[in-house]
């Protein structure tokens, strides 16, 4: 076995030599990639007949998708779930933003790290260390509340949908708001400083600098935030998952779409439905995303035109 | 210089693809075997023990050698890694195994090879094994796909202590007399709260009673488009309710860690567990120490009878029908599932309770656990492996009970009325298993 004679020649002519180096990533890209899917459409026409194998069932698992209430309220948690999240992180991170990027604060870049630091920490574990803090009889949050008699009764709060919901949407803002920052502070660096000088000449109240020439030169930034949340916030899987067991309970409020999708694909083998779900998904995040980057992209010309 | 690196990298390449074909081709002619068997298998599984296992058998066929790898089926993992690698049709692994939770759905995509004819013939073994354990591996053209070492009755183990206490004796039979009927159990669950207030309960949790619960059914949940709900499991929804209400269960999740923990530190009455609960759940989290020879156990439990006769899990051992090496791996799934000699040497060395019943029969009388305080296990769950009927097992019920026992959960904690949660769970389960368009639940 020997690399042919006209492969040789190919790659002999310099031009050509380049091809190997982008070699890898294509091959990467097509085999776990394109080729996924591909095959998940495939598979989201098809329904089982056993583990094995699969018939065609045409439109079928679409059909199945869009009859279903529960596919419904799986968009519906999704959404609440980031919402809930994300307003009180940006309006905290915008105020945390500007606080500490005023030089006369001391200590900013401790608090930056601080506010960090729950972002390094991997979301699955962070589920379990909720799982464990609100358990029903043994958590550490209803002994404490059992301690200092605000309540009598322990409270079972996983078993609350709302309560469940508000968790996860906790949990994401504690992890997610330090990161917001980060981002906000960068944005809020790139101002100059002679805006602020000109305000200040001007005799601008504090809340008018910021209302006038904060606020609107941060929007590329916040517009930023807002779409890479989102994306990620529509995937939301590892928390629900791990907090409740993968069982979705209680009544499906933490059923995110991934989490159904996951669902349906690996615990009840419903592979062609739970491709169908993939590719709604899909579809929905594209035009999700589409429109903010249509968003972002006249925000820019807007600028560019106003320069 | 550079053509001279390129031409260097591309040697490099070719050199590596030629060499993993050589191994791949070694690999494939040292399938055959012809006499002594030798070889090498791989295996896979979900649990440790079955690598202590293949100890002996590598002991009895020093030229096999067998690669065995766990994957703890821990959300599934293992059996969608089972999943993947047969439809892509791997030949590797050899042999894998099959818990009853969910081994139906293996066995019904037929990822076993069918052992009932030539070569294998496994039926000439059937007439020593226990009968159900051979009949829940059976396809549905009644083919033998899969063997186990183990059959799994289902026992309740209380501590003797509290049974002192609240009854006057720890005597196994008279404390079955409580454990035996469900609703007497229930007045013992009252007793033990009268005497301990909250400190101690009858049970762990509602839901370590799920399996007598599933076990006293007689149809498969899912018959064609139907799907039945037994009256067991109303009352079981029912029962766990009062049970929450009156504190009469501990509220640890089974499985969880305050479940584990509550082994050992005696807060508990009875665990609803069968034979490997004993010896892989039990004991080593109520007396860790002990377990491990590092202490004397301290006897302070006992078995009883639960509330009605059951088995609980169990794992099955079957062949890749792709294996290049069905031969060699038959060898493996024979020895574990069926010799004698096997047989008695792991249930001597560990305690368990195995699937022969010659060996049953002929070791069963020799047994004194000194967890339990002396009690001959064996002997019990001998006569209760005779009760055993499985005829109601199907592929989707895992997942049916996972989707009642959610709405046990929302009913016993008082969020939903009964209709509501039967309501819930029919929508749940259509959507789990959507050929369903038929559910009947029996009251």
């Amino acid at each position: 076995m020997s690399v042919s004679v006209p492969v040789r020649r190919f790659f002999r002519r310099r031009d050509n030599k380049g091809y190997l180096f982008i070699l890898p990533y294509f091959v990467a890209f097509l085999t776990f990639q394109l080729y996924p899917m591909i095959y998940t459409l495939i598979l989201s026409f098809q329904t089982p007949l056993n583990m094995f194998e699969n018939e065609f069932a045409g439109l079928a698992n679409y059909e199945r998708l869009f009859s279903t209430a529960l596919f419904y309220q799986t968009i519906g948690n999704t959404w609440y779930i980031w919402l809930v999240n994300f307003v009180p992180q940006i309006v905290i991170a915008l105020f945390l933003g500007v606080v500490l990027s005023d030089r006369s604060i001391r200590g900013g870049q401790t608090f930056r790290t601080l506010y960090f630091l729950p972002n390094l920490v991997t979301a699955a574990s962070i589920g379990v260390l909720f799982a464990v803090l609100l358990d029903w009889r043994f958590g550490a949050l209803n002994q404490m509340l059992l301690r200092f008699g605000v309540v009598d009764e322990p409270i079972n709060w996983l078993q609350a949908p709302l309560i469940a919901q508000g968790t996860v949407s906790f949990i994401q803002w504690w992890q997610w708001f330090g990161y917001t920052t980060i981002i906000i502070m960068a944005g809020l660096s790139a101002i100059g400083d002679e805006l602020y000088e000109a305000a200040h000449i001007d005799g601008a109240s504090t809340w008018q600098v910021f209302g006038r020439i904060t606020l609107p030169l941060l929007r590329p930034t916040m517009l930023y935030v807002t779409v890479t949340s989102l994306i990620g916030g529509l995937q939301i899987f590892d928390i629900p998952r791990v907090l409740t067991n993968g069982r979705g309970a209680p009544d499906n409020a933490l059923t995110t779409m991934v989490l159904y999708l996951y669902n349906q694909a690996f615990s009840y083998f419903n592979v062609g439905y739970a491709a169908a779900v993939a590719y709604v998904l899909f579809i929905m995040i594209l035009v999700f995303s589409a429109i903010a980057f249509a968003v972002i992209n006249t925000d820019r010309g807007a600028a560019r035109r106003r320069a | 210089m550079r053509s001279l690196r390129t031409a260097m990298f591309i040697w490099i390449c070719v050199v590596l693809l030629v060499y993993s074909g050589c191994a791949v081709g070694q690999e494939e002619e040292s399938g055959a075997i012809s006499g002594e068997p030798a070889g090498t298998l791989v295996v896979w599984s979900f649990t440790d023990e079955l690598g202590d296992m293949i100890e002996y058998f590598e002991e009895l066929y020093p030229e096999v050698e067998i690669e065995f790898t766990v994957f703890p089926n821990q959300d599934e993992v293992y059996l969608n890694r089972i999943n993947n690698t047969l439809r892509g049709r791997s030949e590797v692994p050899d042999v894998f195994t099959g818990e009853r939770a969910w081994f139906r759905q293996l066995i019904e995509a037929g990822y076993w090879e069918p052992l009932s004819d030539e070569p294998y013939n496994a039926e000439e073994l059937v007439g020593d094994l226990v009968p159900y354990v051979v009949d829940l591996g059976r396809d549905d053209s009644g083919s033998i796909t899969a063997l186990s070492w183990q059959a799994t009755p289902g026992g309740l183990f209380y501590r003797r202590s509290i049974a002192r206490e609240i009854l006057g004796t720890d005597d196994p039979a008279v404390v079955s007399e409580y454990t035996s009927d469900i609703d007497r159990f229930y007045e013992l669950g009252e007793m033990i709260k009268e005497a301990y207030g909250d400190e101690r309960f009858l049970v762990a949790s509602y839901a370590d009673m799920l399996e007598f619960v599933t076990n006293r059914r007689t149809e498969p949940y899912v018959q064609g488009d139907t799907l039945t709900v037994p009256a067991a499991l109303v009352d079981y929804m029912r029962i766990a309710r009062r049970m929450r209400d009156n504190r009469i269960e501990a509220g640890a999740s089974t499985w969880q860690p305050p479940w584990f923990s509550s082994m050992a530190d005696g807060s508990v009455f009875a665990y609803i567990l069968p034979t490997w609960g004993l010896h892989y759940v039990l004991k080593p989290n109520a007396e860790p120490e002990a377990n491990e020879g590092n202490a004397e156990f301290t006897g302070d439990w006992g078995l009883a009878a639960p509330p009605a006769p059951y088995s609980w899990g169990g794992t099955w051992i079957g062949i890749n029908r792709f294996s290049e090496n069905k031969a060699l791996a038959w060898e493996l799934v024979r020895f574990l599932g069926s010799d004698p000699g096997f047989q008695t040497a792991w249930a001597e060395d560990t305690g368990d309770f195995v699937s022969n019943v010659e060996v049953i029969e002929a070791i069963q009388g020799d047994f004194s656990e000194p967890f339990l305080g002396g009690q001959n296990h064996y002997a019990y769950f001998y006569d209760q492996v005779t009760q055993v009927d499985v005829s109601f097992v199907g592929p989707w019920d895992f997942q049916i009970q996972n989707a009642w026992g959610d709405q046990v959960d929302q009913y016993a904690n008082g969020q939903k009325t009964l209709e509501e949660a039967i309501a819930d769970f029919e929508v749940a389960v259509r959507d789990i298993v959507p050929r369903i368009t038929n559910v009947v639940v029996e009251r």
